[in-house]
């Protein structure tokens, strides 16, 4: 049994997949999850420490036991969980008892850093090590061994209820009937069956680009019925909140901006001269008055002895006037450029 | 026999001989992959897929809220909107002129770049885990570095474990093709594997072999290869289809891409020659609809806008620019490198697109993917935190921290800083680990290289000074000694 579970024990985080789909139209128990409980050692006097370990219990309907498919969540920073579950041990009255269906399952690679913190998780039935029928009540008890984090728990808890199992076997029913029927048969009047395996091919390879295609991606119009005419670009978004829109025309950029930037920002139009024609960074301002007037590369006064640098990174080497005086005078690093 | 029966027949028949074909394992392989799929499970939601971290979606999207105001404001204040159709008599000019738009010199002083990298840095800077418990980081080595998201980063061992290829034994393209190294070595060899590759037309083979380095001769057929882009006659005529979208329609960000490749590629040594390319490229590059597919796996949500006077119907709702992309300061660089290998624009712009859809918006959008950008500049921190600790405790005291000087190399994955021979090297591992790890290695063993001189700078200014000039420097020699010769 447990060499079966350390196989089948995985988690698997939420695969890709069709995003409204819901699979086979499943609909969760309804169940109370019940707010955590944090751990603390000795006398719980206020939260002075950070505690490691949490409980939460989530009840199923009262008097209707339920056969556990399969438990999801979305994690919020817990590194490891236990599940345990409270079953009826015989029919509707018989007593019940707790048991550990899964223990400390690794929920984040490494407990200080990020991957896996808000992931979604699912815990499917065959993971657990043991049947999930009759259940009462489930306990989660999550673990955080690492102090990075200020809390954790899980959210969106569900409990899917297990389905009996409808005759699957269509697929490959279909395939070994196939061997036994060809096995009395002769090939005569048939179609060549070359040529049926290309065509099919063909079509197979047809219907994935279709598949891929699905989007608007494939007619590839950016505009509506030819018009394409735009003046502003909606600030919320993918959201559908018309009313909004009006406002957005209205208000100006909300970024204060600093005097001294600005005064770099005029201060740019002044530098080493440019020879005529030539796009000069020099002569950039910035759209947003919060970009720097610095450029992404700073002056460098050549101090340390750098030989002279040619073309590619020559920007750096440049100003020839040190520190914030260079900064004022211009956005620097650029000085080189086609500058003979 | 009755139709059925016979109908059954047949496909047996067709199943039989199936069996062996080349279908028939792909049938059977698809079929294993989907029995091994774990018990359906609930989806997760699209803005998970997009960015499983809440914080950091949020942060993208401030950002971009950011972006989106400036460009408004710019639309307003220069009276230019956002997209206009071009009159018929623009619309035949341009068309003439398709092959030397850089001869063309319209007045863009009044256009200004939206931001640049350096904008970009403060807001990685200012990125914070809510939950993350930061009193105590006074001690904690998260302080020493600008980057404060403790996101998942390797460290050496493991990227020796992961860049296993690059090992001191095995032969190297930036390495061991050197003039003095007899080509029966290695190189000859090592061609004609590469050859092979280009001839069975194996895209995983073209991935291995590229991890070693494409030769010159093999390089353009070999990243086409790993990228799939076949340049197919429907490729041809997509491309033809954005060029008149670009024809028919004049936007607002064209004269965003004008500025920056007259700012960045025409002002450089290497890449002036190719401006006609890049304007082509980037042009027909934001006219792309195909571009939005990649919105799903990016944190980044494509601007919204409505089409003229239809605010708030969702009939007429529309991205702009069509493929959802702002182009910043020094966008062009991703492109320009590519001009080196092809010279058929349709196929140049296949390649470039399909590098950008997988690496380069990665390097602009704020996200927890590995080779997002905040893991390469806190990986690149790592690095050096501890291997050159005292590098980068002598940096940190002068006001120089690191990243301030590699966040531009890394947020082009060094287009433009490199000689254009080393940063194809650099690319080639880029494709062949499908991973953009290796920007922040080498930045790190940029320092590395640089560390003696390093020690002795007293200011940001000088230190920069010292790291001004990567054009001279052999990339791959870098990596690897980092990687494989640098005791742990």
């Amino acid at each position: 049994m447990s060499f079966d579970f350390s196989i089948e024990g995985r988690v698997y985080p939420s695969t890709p997949k069709k995003m409204s789909e819901i699979p086979d139209g499943r609909q969760p128990v309804s169940c109370t999850v019940k707010p955590p409980v944090y751990l603390q050692i000795g006398e719980s006097k206020a939260e002075t420490t950070q505690s490691g370990v949490c409980v939460v219990d989530v009840t199923l309907p009262f008097g209707k036991p339920v056969s556990i498919e399969e438990i999801t969540f979305k994690n919020y920073y817990t590194a490891y969980i236990t599940v345990r579950l409270l079953r009826r041990t015989s029919g509707q009255d018989g007593p019940t008892k707790w048991c550990t269906a899964l223990r400390d399952l690794l929920l984040m690679d490494n407990p200080h850093t990020e991957r896996g913190s808000q992931d979604y998780y699912s815990i499917h039935r065959k993971q657990m090590l043991v049947e999930a029928d009759h259940v009462v009540s489930v306990r989660l008890i999550l673990r955080q061994p690492s102090c990075a984090w200020l809390t954790f728990s899980l959210e969106e808890i569900k409990i899917f209820p297990h389905m009996e199992p409808e005759p699957n076997k269509e697929v490959s029913d279909w395939l070994s009937d196939l061997i036994l029927v060809d096995q009395h048969l002769d090939a005569e009047g048939l179609p060549d069956p070359q040529t049926v395996s290309s065509s099919i091919q063909q079509m197979w390879a047809l219907t994935e680009v279709m598949q891929t295609n699905q989007t608007t991606a494939s007619i590839g119009r950016f505009d509506v019925d030819g018009c394409y005419d735009i003046n502003l670009l909606s600030l919320t978004a993918w959201r559908k909140t018309p009313d909004q829109k009006q406002q957005t025309q209205q208000r100006c950029p909300d970024v204060p901006l600093p005097r001294h930037l600005l005064q770099l920002l005029r201060g740019g139009a002044q530098g080493v001269p440019r020879p005529a024609k030539k796009h000069s960074p020099f002569s950039v301002s910035w759209a947003i008055p919060w970009a720097s007037s610095r450029w992404d590369e700073s002056g460098t006064p050549l101090e340390e002895g750098v030989q002279e640098a040619s073309g590619i990174d020559a920007r750096a080497t440049s100003s020839r006037c040190g520190g914030a005086a260079a900064l004022l005078r211009a956005p620097p690093g650029w000085a080189n450029g086609k500058s003979g | 026999m009755d139709e059925s029966t016979e109908l059954s027949l047949s496909i047996a028949h067709i199943a039989q001989r199936l069996q062996g074909s080349h279908l028939h394992s792909q049938i059977e392989r698809q079929a294993k992959v989907s029995r091994q799929l774990p018990p359906s499970h609930p989806p997760a939601p699209p803005e998970h897929l997009k960015e499983p971290l809440a914080y950091m979606r949020k942060a993208q999207a401030s950002w971009e809220k950011r972006i989106l105001k400036s460009l408004n404001s710019m639309s307003t204040e220069l009276g230019v909107p956002l997209a206009r159709k071009r009159p018929a008599a623009e619309q035949k000019e341009l068309t003439n002129k398709w092959n030397e738009m850089g001869t063309d010199e319209p007045d863009l002083s009044r256009f200004r770049p939206v931001y640049a990298p350096k904008d970009f840095l403060e807001v990685l800077i200012g990125l914070r885990n809510p939950n993350h418990d930061s009193c105590e980081d006074i001690s904690a080595r998260s302080q020493w570095g600008l980057i404060q998201v403790p996101l998942n980063v390797r460290d050496i061992p493991h990227l020796r474990q992961a860049y296993s290829e690059l090992n001191l034994n095995s032969g190297q393209l930036g390495i061991d093709d050197h003039a003095h190294v007899h080509p029966d070595l290695f190189e000859n060899d090592y061609v004609q594997i590469g050859k092979k590759v280009v001839v069975e037309q194996d895209s995983a083979a073209a991935q291995q072999y590229s991890r070693r380095g494409c030769p010159t001769g093999l390089r353009a057929d070999l990243w086409a290869l790993i990228l799939n882009s076949t340049n197919q006659p429907q490729d041809v005529m997509h491309y033809e289809q954005l060029r008149a979208g670009v024809i028919q329609h004049d936007l607002l960000v064209d004269n965003l891409i004008y500025k920056d490749v007259k700012l960045t590629a025409s002002n450089d040594d290497y890449y002036f020659v190719f401006e006609d390319f890049l304007y082509q490229v980037l042009l027909c590059f934001s006219r792309d609809t195909a571009v939005l597919e990649h919105f799903k796996y990016n944190s980044a949500t494509p601007p919204k806008s409505f089409l003229h006077g239809k605010v708030g119907d969702e009939e007429y709702a529309v991205v702009y620019p069509p493929n959802g992309v702002i182009p910043f300061h020094g966008f062009s660089m991703y492109v320009a490198p590519l001009c080196f290998l092809y010279n058929e624009p349709s196929k140049l712009y296949s390649v470039f697109r399909e590098m950008y859809i997988r690496y380069f918006f990665r390097l602009h959008s704020i996200s927890s993917s590995f080779s997002g950008i905040v893991s390469l500049c806190l990986q690149f921190e790592r690095l050096l935190q501890s291997h050159l600790p005292q590098l980068f405790y002598h940096l940190r005291q002068i006001g120089a921290q690191p990243l301030r000087i590699a966040f531009k190399w890394m947020v082009r994955a060094f287009s433009g800083y490199l000689s254009t021979d080393q940063l194809l090297l650099l690319w080639d591992r880029i494709l062949g680990y499908d991973s953009l790890e290796v920007v922040a290695v080498l930045a790190a063993a940029v320092f590395a290289f640089r560390a003696e001189n390093l020690m002795e700078v007293k200011s940001l200014a000088s230190a920069e000074a010292v790291l001004a000039d990567l054009s001279t420097l052999k990339v791959i020699p870098l990596i690897q000694i980092f990687l494989f010769a640098t005791a742990i």
